[in-house]
């Protein structure tokens, strides 16, 4: 059974205190406070306008106030173009006295394009108007992160004296797709797209941005991190994403119905069955490597079916909760002509196995006793993988919503009542990864933003 | 609680900076270890006026033991490194403890490849490479560094036997077989076609080995369409392995002999290509009922609209 009430304590908890394991994520806390927040959303705790909320939730209207401002005291620039990734990151200017001769030194307190990306989803979660941001200004900080060859950099170091000079300008962080998909979303929730339309301010090098996506499909048929890279359901992701991003859902059109079917292909070929590994005889070994094989070499040996299959990452890797959501957000975000309905929001996620993907994340990687989800089955659960279990479970809920209820989808009474334990959960729009209500309000901005 | 660096070096002139959590209510506060909270305190300090001196570059080192991903940090410690025209092979040996310590982080890899771009020298990267790949042989951003590296040092001549071994280590490596893609078409010259048939036969010698293994078959189609070459050309290899006797209108598997299911899904490829109707929909029936059940639903979708994948079929 989802254990509904369960996640949503592990993630009030959390918002509460993290053990000090959590270090080594501590320069991307708003990525930790984004899972925990959204994560709530999904779970229907969160006081909302005139939203449902659970009454379980004791969240109140007021502290969900506080919240934003936290977002806004501790991670957004002074500049108010850019946030930082966490309150640690920043270097206050008070306890030197500057010199003068100072002004051509680095100021290390920078914007960063993920925590850009999380700051606004968790404020437009919240219902914030983004009246305290200059959104003109976060376009050219975007424009800046943007390399040559069209990928995002994480951010710009600049220097004290002069905020963006050209001179000292240094782009840092590593070279892959996921802060394009950062800076693409970013973009697109600030209305970005609209102000470059209305000549307001200079777009990003959007053709840049997906020649640079393209050159990172693989021989596979999927996309990887970088060109020539190994094909990667992160980056299958990223880079759907972006494009969808970049042209309002219309991926089809850049990307070409080659290039589709072969990344619909390529996703659904993630789905493997999680499975004790089977060369590993020693039955009595406890912490024995949970691993898969692919589908085929099960049926070959005669099906079975009761075995659950999630989403891998990458071909021959085991199962693990996370791509669950990143393989089937891409699929949703792939339309394939004669699946579905034009007005469908699941694309081509319903030509994956629903049913074993659920029951993968019930029965292998969700934790029962304090909530949350673990990567693979028997390790201890993590906010990120618990806030990706949720969102593919919304996901699954709303392709068997779309498909008229769980009857199609099990196999008898029992079952059907484990599918139907997530179907409290709020629908979830895959491209943004924010409930589709959270999206919705977005859409409500943007269009005020296009009559001004 | 003292730090090893606070003995090394004076910090009495300096005044640590404490964090700002945003007042009474903080979100997702982490209950950090009393080192770190000192580290950062200074790091702040010295920060906040780029101080370059060895005590920074020190803690900038500290830090990022308590915390690899600190992005912070790395920028900061890369100016300090050329500041203070540090020695860049001891940076070198630095990083190779660290990339042992936390093999799941991005930002050492972003570093060394900055810090040997600058070094001009790759005499120690294979051996470091190496040594990653021994603790784990798909690690991303290893294999991602390895393709720069060659690429900026023109190591190509090493890198076709290389990945034998790995693929002969473990068939099932996937970015070993990926790496043999880019060894054999990333360097951007034309590939004489005798180099493509030996790059089919490894493929298909290694399908035979493991005629389940997804890796080995990417590869042979991804060289195939690369090339430009028909499906058809192992339209009697995928019979084989299938199991498949073909009639003019339809096909017979021999259930007990069938071995590889990839085989039974290129045959329906082709024969849709061909617009054999009867023999597609036989294939991915079989495919949808009895040996690939997860995917029922994309079997089934195919059949119906008869497509065979056109990314494996070159025009």
């Amino acid at each position: 059974m989802f254990a509904l009430d369960r996640h949503a304590s592990f993630f009030q908890h959390s918002l509460r205190l993290l053990p000090y394991h959590y270090t080594q994520t501590d320069t991307t806390r708003l990525a930790l406070i984004f899972f925990c927040v959204s994560a709530l959303d999904l779970l229907g705790y969160l006081p909302l306008g005139n939203q449902q909320c659970s009454s379980k939730s004791k969240i109140t209207k007021d502290e969900v106030e506080r919240w934003k401002e936290w977002v806004y005291s501790t991670c957004l620039l002074p500049t108010r173009d850019a946030f930082r990734c966490s309150p640690a990151t920043a270097v206050p200017h008070y306890a030197y006295s500057l010199p003068t001769t100072h002004s051509d030194k680095v100021d290390y307190d920078v914007g960063h394009t993920a925590g850009t990306y999380f700051a606004l989803c968790i404020l437009i979660i919240l219902r914030d108007d983004f009246s305290r941001l200059d959104r003109v200004g976060m376009m050219r900080w975007l424009r800046k992160c943007q390399r040559a060859d069209g990928s995002f950099a994480a951010g710009v170091l600049r220097s004290k004296s002069n905020a963006l000079s050209d001179s000292l300008e240094e782009r840092f962080g590593e070279r892959d797709l996921r802060f394009g998909y950062c800076a693409a979303a970013a973009r697109w929730l600030i209305g970005g797209d609209i102000l470059a339309r209305k000549n307001v301010v200079e777009d990003i090098d959007v053709d840049r941005v997906l020649g640079y996506i393209t050159s990172c499909v693989s021989y596979e048929g999927g996309i990887a991190m970088s060109p020539y890279a190994e094909g990667h359901a992160g980056g299958g992701y990223c880079g759907v994403g972006t494009i969808s991003l970049l042209s309002q859902g219309k991926v089809r059109n850049v990307l070409g119905d080659v290039v589709i079917d072969a990344l619909v292909r390529w996703s659904l070929m993630h789905q493997v069955y999680a499975e004790v590994d089977p060369e590993s005889d020693s039955e009595d070994e406890s912490d024995s490597e949970v691993t898969s094989v692919s589908s085929s070499d099960m049926s070959l040996r005669g099906p079975k079916t009761d075995i659950p299959a999630g989403f891998t990452g990458r071909i021959n890797k085991p199962a693990d909760t996370c791509y669950c959501f990143w393989s089937g957000a891409t699929l949703e975000m792939l339309d394939v002509p004669g699946t579905c309905s034009p007005s469908s929001m699941t694309g081509s996620l319903r030509l994956s196995d629903i049913r074993s993907n659920i029951m993968f994340l019930l029965t292998q990687t969700q934790n029962t006793m304090i909530g949350g989800f673990s990567k693979v089955a028997g390790a201890h659960p993590d906010l990120m993988h618990g806030y990706l279990g949720v969102a593919a479970l919304a996901m699954c809920a709303d392709v068997i919503r779309e498909q008229g209820g769980p009857e199609k989808f099990v196999k008898d009474e029992a079952e059907g009542e484990i599918i139907a334990s997530v179907l409290p959960l709020k629908s979830v729009d895959g491209t943004l990864c924010l409930s589709t209500s959270a999206k919705q309000y977005a859409e409500e901005l943007r269009a005020k933003w296009e009559k001004e | 609680m003292p730090l090893a660096y606070i003995s090394d070096y004076s910090w009495e002139a300096i005044v640590p900076i404490p964090q700002d959590d945003g007042g009474e209510n903080p979100l997702a506060p982490i209950a950090y270890q009393d080192d770190y909270k000192t580290a950062t305190g200074y790091l702040r300090a010295v920060m906040s006026v780029e101080e370059v001196s060895d005590r920074a570059l020190q803690l900038t080192s500290d830090l990022i033991f308590m915390n690899p991903a600190h992005y912070s940090v790395w920028a900061y410690r890369a100016r300090l490194l050329f500041a203070l025209k540090k020695d860049l092979e001891q940076e070198l040996i630095w990083i190779e403890e660290v990339g042992q310590r936390f093999p799941k982080n991005y930002q050492i890899w972003n570093h060394r490849e900055m810090i040997v771009d600058k070094y001009d020298n790759p005499i120690r990267e294979l051996p470091f490479i190496e040594v990653m790949l021994e603790l784990d042989s798909k690690n991303y951003h290893v294999w991602s560094y390895r393709q720069w590296l060659v690429r900026r040092f023109d190591l190509w001549i090493t890198e076709l036997p290389y990945t034998d071994r790995m693929i002969e280590n473990d068939v099932r490596n996937n970015s070993a077989w990926n790496h043999r893609f880019f060894t054999v078409f990333g360097k951007g010259v034309d590939i004489a076609q005798s180099e493509i048939n030996d790059e089919i036969d490894y493929a298909k010698r290694a399908i035979l080995k493991a005629p389940q293994n997804a890796s080995a078959w990417n590869y042979l189609l991804g060289v195939l369409k690369r090339a430009q070459r028909p499906l058809s050309e192992i339209e009697e290899f995928c019979n084989d392995l299938a199991a498949v006797t073909t009639t003019a209108q339809s096909l017979n598997v021999d259930i007990d002999r069938l071995a590889s299911t990839r085989a039974l899904e290129v045959l329906a490829d082709i024969y849709a290509g061909r617009r054999e109707v009867e023999k597609a929909a036989q294939a991915w029936t079989l495919l949808a009922e009895k040996y690939d059940p997860i995917r029922e639903n994309y079997w089934k979708f195919k059949n119906r609209r008869q497509v065979s994948v056109s990314w494996l079929q070159p025009k």
